[in-house]
């Protein structure tokens, strides 16, 4: 089966006011479509223990299901001809501020040999198994001996696709 | 160039007069005659004297525009975390809320929706609705006990598109704000904010706006700006009063 897909990363900026502050990459998303219709996936992982007020955490604990909302609301209207980059681009525009997209990659094609929503499943674990370096580099560990912050956000790794009609397959890194 | 977002293409930049500060320029798209620039600044000035949190910004020509609009508004990102009505309003809406955001966040939507309800009815914002991205929460994370709903983008206030000719100017039509917000106003702040409007000099009003310079604001609009600020505010306590009480103004 031949998929259409494109894929954008969701990143999370510590101190927007600070034009040298680069975002710290959490999630991806992929939108595609196939013979069989359209298909999404969010994944999103965090390997590293951010210092953070309590409102950041709730807002980053929320990340995956944001994004699973403004995909259900894209998947319905995935046809033969939508251009992808495009939506994937309106995405770009709805994150504005601590939270914005990083990347949007052009279409890509893929042959696979199983259902669209596992093979975003993969092209999602993929993507994020990169993530741990990059957020390790943008956001050390802190420094022995200091205090623990009661509030860090919990390591979290969620990947989750799904096809219009059908059941989500979630998968773990 | 990072890509812009929203309808006037908007992006985050840097500016000379003020290094290590990020800062947010629109509009990049064409402004074909509405006078973004001009109406932003004009908006955030007002909002400055009456206490709404709308980022203060100056205007600016960007070289090198080619095709792109060079007449543009430069407003200062205020804090180092912004989290967007969109992302917000989820959590405080739902049937659980969370703590966080129940104890922090919630507390603040009343204060800021009395001023800014107020505001956007006088200026004619009609942007902000239930719109993800024009209302924020903005933070210092070592005090996050004391964020501040932020409002943006007042494009097209101020009686854009030819909204304010004629008898459209005496057109109020309040409550285009998120509702969330709508069911918190406090009824006297409401008042209190009425006040503060109809005791603007009316010398101050039109100086905020005449002071705007002619490639961002032609003289005509200008003038319609002012004349249409002073009309409505002398009608801004009966068209509010009329909304909340479910009347029609």
């Amino acid at each position: 089966m031949k998929l259409t897909y494109s894929q954008a990363t969701v990143g999370f900026c510590r101190d927007l006011t600070d034009p040298s502050c680069q975002p710290i990459p959490l999630a991806v998303v992929v939108i595609g479509k196939s013979e069989s219709g359209g298909f999404a996936g969010v994944g999103y992982r965090l390997t590293v223990e951010l210092d953070l007020d309590p409102i950041s955490r709730a807002v980053l604990e929320d990340v995956p299901a944001l994004l699973k909302a403004y995909l259900d609301r894209t998947l319905d209207s995935i046809r033969p001809d939508t251009d992808l980059t495009a939506r994937l681009h309106g995405l770009h525009s709805s994150l504005r501020n601590s939270l914005s997209v990083l990347t949007v990659s052009a279409e890509r094609e893929l042959e696979v040999p199983e259902e669209p929503a596992e093979a975003a499943s993969q092209l999602l674990m993929e993507a994020v198994r990169g993530f741990g370096s990059a957020q390790r580099k943008l956001a050390p560990p802190r420094a022995a001996g200091s205090s623990p912050m009661s509030n860090r956000p919990r390591r979290r790794d969620v990947i989750d696709a799904w096809e219009s009609g059908r059941d989500s397959v979630p998968c773990s890194v | 160039m990072p890509t812009p977002n929203g309808e006037a293409g908007g992006l985050f930049v840097q500016t000379d007069g003020l290094p290590g500060r990020r800062c947010y320029l629109k509009p990049t798209k064409s402004d074909a005659g509405f006078w973004r620039a001009g109406r932003e600044k004009i908006a955030a000035d007002l909002a400055h004297d009456l206490g709404v949190n709308v980022p203060p910004g100056i205007l600016g020509e960007r070289l090198g525009a080619g095709s792109d609009e060079k007449r543009v508004f430069v407003s200062l990102v205020l804090y180092p975390l912004q989290w967007s009505w969109g992302e917000l309003k989820r959590l405080i809406g739902a049937p659980t809320a969370n703590e966080a955001i129940r104890q922090h966040v919630v507390p603040k939507l009343q204060p800021a929706a009395s001023l800014a309800f107020v505001f956007d009815a006088w200026v004619g914002q009609y942007d902000h609705d239930d719109h993800d991205h024009n209302v924020l929460f903005g933070y210092d994370p070592t005090d996050y006990s004391n964020g501040s709903f932020v409002f943006l983008d007042f494009a097209f206030s101020l009686g854009a598109g030819g909204t304010w000719a004629g008898k459209g100017v005496e057109d109020f039509t309040p409550g285009r704000f998120p509702p969330l917000m709508v069911k918190s106003l406090d009824k006297a702040a409401v008042g209190t904010m009425i006040k503060k409007i109809e005791d603007l000099d009316p010398e101050l009003v039109r100086d905020v706006v005449h002071r705007i310079p002619e490639p961002y604001l032609p003289k005509a609009a200008a003038e319609e700006i002012s004349a249409g600020l002073l009309v409505r505010k002398s009608r801004l306590r009966e068209a509010v009063d009329a909304y909340l009480t479910g009347g029609k103004p």
